[in-house]
This record gives C-alpha cells, structure tokens and sequence, in this order.
C-alpha cells in the first residue's frame, strides 16, 4: 500500500515537472465562483506556457510587428497606459481604449460592448481587426506550423503535432484565465491581515454608498453595460452596446470595468478620454455634463464633496496589488524566444 | 423582373451499402447545365445577369421523419458548404441508411449553442471565415458576387446570421423524402433576388431585422426538383 501511495505520489510529481496535470485556478474565499467552467476542457500547465509565448509573439499580427503585450502590458495591469485608444499595425489607431486584463475567468463577455461572448473566440477580435493586428487566424495558423519552436510548444500543450486554430485559441485563453489579482491591500483587509487607514476608511464607506452598486465588491464591477453620462465623441462616433445586443436601451452603454489596479490603467473610460482619477470623479459629480440617457444614478451627480473624492481616491488605491503587476508568471517569457 | 436562374445544389443519394455511403453530392446548374462560378450568367429577359464569386452554408440538424414525427436524429455536427471562384464543388454529407422516412428535415444554419461554445474545429473552425470576429456567432449563410441590371453593376455580400434573440437566424427545411433514392433541391437564386429586402440591402454584415429577412429568403429559394 505505502510503495502504491509512493508511486502515485511521484507520478503526480513528474507529471507536474512535465507541464501536463490540470493546472487549477485558485481565488478567495470572498470571490463568487468562476463564470468560466475550468473543467470543461483541460488546462494544463504546457497549455498556459504555449498561451503566454502566443501573447508576448508579434507573430500574431499581418506584418509580425505587434503582439498582445503590445497594448497590454504586465506592469501596468495588462492595460495600455497613457495611450488612450489601441494602437495596431503600421500605426493604425483603433477606436477605444485597451482594457485592463485580470480576473477574465469571472467575466460573461468581453470587449467594451460584450460583443465577444467567450474568452476562446476573444483573441479573433484584436487579431483580426485591421486597426489591431489585420491578421487572418487561417494564415496566423499556417505561420505558426511553419515554426518549429511552436511545432514543439503545440506538441508539448495537446499532446501531438497538429497546430489549429482552436488550439492557438485555447491557449490563449488558458493564459488568460489564469491572470488573477486579489493580492491588494483591500484583499488583506478582507483577510483581515491588515486594516484601512482612517481616510481610506472613509472612503471605502462613500464607495460602498455611491459607487458599489456598479463597480460590486469584490471584483469591482457588476459585469453590466452602464450609459455613464459621457457624450458621444463626434469623431469615434461610438454608440457602445446598442451594436451588439440591437436594443436601444443599451445606446452610449459601455461595460462596467474592474476598479482593481485603477492606479495603473489610465486613461481611463472606454475611449480612454479621461486621464486622471479626480477627473473621473469630477464627472460623476457634474451633472450638466452628462448625456441625456445617463444611468438614473447618475444623472443628477453624484453628491460628492472635493474632500468625499480625495477619500474615495484613498480607497481606489487599495485595490492596487503590485505583487500582480510583477508576477514572473505573467510576464515576457525570455526562455521560450 | 424575371429570373430563370437556378442554382442547384441538392443530389442525395442513399444506399444501405457500409462501402457505397450515403451522402449529398452539391451541383451548381443554370438550365439544366453545370456553370462555373465567377461567371456573369444572364438570369433574366431584361439581361439582368448574375455572378457568384462564394457561397457557403451550413447544413445541420438533420432528422429523418416519419409522418412528421422524428424518427431518427443525425448525431452530426454542423457541415459547411461551400462554392468558391471557379470550382464545382462535389460537397458529401453522409446520412444515416436503413430507415424508412416519409420526409428529411434539416436547418440551413447552426444551433446557437455553437456560438456561445468557444473556439471549435472542424467545419465549425473559425479560420473557414464563417465566424465574426467583431462579435461572438457563426455566419450561417455567406453569399458574395455581384448583380447587374438597368441600374447597373452592383457588388452583393450577404453574411447572414444571429444566434440572440428575436434575430436568430437559422432556417428550418422540410421535404417529402421516402428514405430511398436522391433528394434533389436546387436554389433559385433568381427567385431570391426577387425579394425587395435583397434588392435594397445588397450589403449585410450583421444580425438585424433585414438579415432576417434575407436569411429567410435564401431558404425560401431552396426547391425540391422533380427527379
């Protein structure tokens, strides 16, 4: 019995060392549970790797010049900072603001508008977009058979040598999936190691009060499609969700999005037009300055004092968790360029 | 305006024989003639002509009934169809043999489960150009080519399909089928373009009230032929 307990033990131990057990998604206790079903395909650790050396490779795009990472980077929570609408090939400019990417695994949609309605057909969006990456996935395949480093990865991931498109996909999403965050000092409190500042404190009351019933605890957003007051840009000529779902009760809406890590992924809103958090607040506070079809929460402002935002400011920057941002799971991965 | 131009697409052969499968073999003709695509082919009295550079469809839930009840359901997944520049496709779909059927259902489209199922292979990969990428959801129906008439040459793309609420729009096809023999049906794409819908929206990209419509009219221009 104990050599059958051994055995099975460095069995698991080998398989590990090779890449090819299920790799598991781990959250907090206080996180709902995955939207995302994490048992209905395997996810292995081969099959991140090869999702991650996809993200990082410029290989992705028409010309072999841009890759994921180009608009999403590690050290800024996987968003494009200080660029306020995507960037692509030949230095084409798209038409809203690159996302932050965490915690996917809890999302139903994706994109600004939720056109996209799973994370494995995510990646055919900016891949295919001739703003973004003007790649055909067909083609992106036949260049990713004629590598033989990605004849390897692929081998490695599903267990033989034929390269699909479904393949590049999964891994793509696998890596995806497992970007995670909740290491922040709001998470540390919620695990009671540690304790908000007096202000912070404050704040937290003002943003479970005003800002909570969108941007819900703990993933910081309820998932929905919001009108937050913006006024169409004239030139992006951007209506958001109505595109998608044909219902005009969804016109100027846009997703809600996380507030974790808001520290780093300015600008901010959809079309990234907003730079700073004061003037995000400064919005929600302006009531004149909101479109005619602005949530009813909004509409009449928010009833924010200059001191109430400096404090809801303090709070957001909780929600900051820098051992994400520097995750060496995350990042460039040197060892397979 | 008059049209005569059929396109013809059905020949479905059965046979109980494991060595001779059942399956639909695919022929384009106009008059009772093979036609290459990519040729303008005069489609009516008035020249009104036209040219097919592609078409693709899926082919999918196919049941086998018997006095309208199903008998048996095709465990297969989606196929895809497809016609493109010069080729005369032969296309095979494989049918299940030794039943009796009164009549053969089947949908011109795919069941919106496939397109809220993630990336998928096979005729349901997404590098076959029947998946949108700006949104989630397979095209159901591509027709791309161009049309002539008085008003002058104009270029068609027909890229039809939804998988949400009202607009989904796959179509249900039934014929009287005894489960022995060929099935023949033919498009009459002459007859599709009869419909004011097409005619005004040359250019469908999307899911919409008019894809509807159009999606529609393309499988109401499917017609059992006469053996």
């Amino acid at each position: 019995m104990k050599i059958k307990l051994l055995v099975l033990f460095v069995s698991f131990l080998l398989l590990s060392f090779i890449g090819i057990v299920k790799k598991e998604l781990l959250w907090p206790s206080y996180f709902p549970k995955p939207i995302y079903d994490l048992t209905f395909k395997s996810n292995t650790q081969n099959q991140i790797n090869l999702g991650r050396a996809l993200f990082y490779d410029p290989i992705l795009s028409e010309d072999n010049s841009i890759s994921c990472a180009s608009c999403h980077n590690v050290y800024t929570a996987f968003a494009h900072t200080d660029h306020a609408l995507s960037h692509g090939i030949y230095d084409r400019i798209g038409k809203r603001n690159a996302p932050a990417l965490f915690n996917l695994a809890w999302q139903k949609s994706f994109m600004w508008d939720g056109a996209i309605n799973h994370i494995e057909v995510q990646a055919l969006a900016p891949i295919s977009h001739p703003s973004e990456m003007n790649e055909e996935i067909g083609h992106l395949v036949e260049k990713l058979r004629a590598n033989a480093a990605y004849q390897s990865k692929f081998s490695l991931a599903f267990g033989d040598t034929a390269i699909s498109s479904s393949k590049t996909l999964q891994a793509l999403a696998q890596f995806l999936l497992h970007i995670v965050t909740w290491n922040s000092k709001y998470d540390s409190v919620q695990r009671g190691e540690r304790s908000f500042t007096t202000q912070e404190n404050k704040g937290y009351q003002l943003f479970q009060k005003h800002c909570n019933s969108c941007h819900l605890e703990p993933l910081f957003t309820n998932h929905l499609f919001k009108n937050n007051g913006l006024l169409v840009d004239s030139n992006l000529k951007d209506f958001g969700r109505v595109v998608v779902s044909l219902n005009p009760s969804d016109s100027f809406s846009f997703k809600v999005p996380s507030l974790r890590n808001i520290e780093y992924t300015y600008p901010y809103m959809h079309d990234g037009r907003i730079k700073t958090l004061s003037e995000v607040l400064n919005h929600y506070t302006h009531a004149k300055g909101m479109n005619s079809k602005a949530d009813l929460l909004l509409k009449k402002g928010l009833p924010l004092s200059s001191k109430d935002k400096v404090d809801i400011i303090a709070f957001l920057l909780t929600l900051s968790d820098r051992s994400f941002l520097f995750n060496p799971n995350y990042n460039y991965p040197k060892n397979n360029f | 305006m008059r049209f005569f131009f059929l396109l013809i697409f059905g020949f479905i052969s059965f046979n109980s024989e494991a060595e001779n499968k059942h399956h639909i073999v695919f022929h384009l003709q106009h008059l009772n003639l093979d036609i290459p695509l990519a040729q303008m082919i005069h489609v009516s009295n008035s020249n009104d002509s036209l040219r097919v550079d592609r078409l693709k469809f899926y082919v999918s839930n196919i049941e086998y009934l018997v006095n309208d009840s199903v008998s048996i359901k095709s465990n297969k997944g989606p196929q895809l169809l497809t016609w493109q520049k010069t080729d005369v496709q032969n296309a095979k779909i494989e049918l299940l043999d030794s039943l009796q059927y009164t009549s053969i259902r089947f949908r011109i489209g795919i069941d919106s489960i496939y397109s809220v199922s993630g990336a998928l292979d096979g005729d349901l990969d997404p590098s076959n150009g029947m998946y949108w990428t700006w949104q989630s959801g397979y095209i159901n129906v591509k027709l791309e080519g161009f049309y002539s008439a008085l008003q002058g040459l104009h270029a068609f793309e027909f890229h039809l399909g939804a998988y949400r609420f009202p607009y989904a729009g796959s179509q249900t096809l039934v014929f009287p089928f005894n489960g022995t023999g060929d099935l023949h049906l033919c498009i009459d794409l002459g007859q599709f373009f009869k419909t004011q819908t097409v005619i005004k929206n040359p250019k469908i990209m999307s899911p919409g009230q008019n894809a509807l419509e159009i999606s529609n009219a393309f499988s109401h221009s499917i017609y059992l032929m006469n053996p």
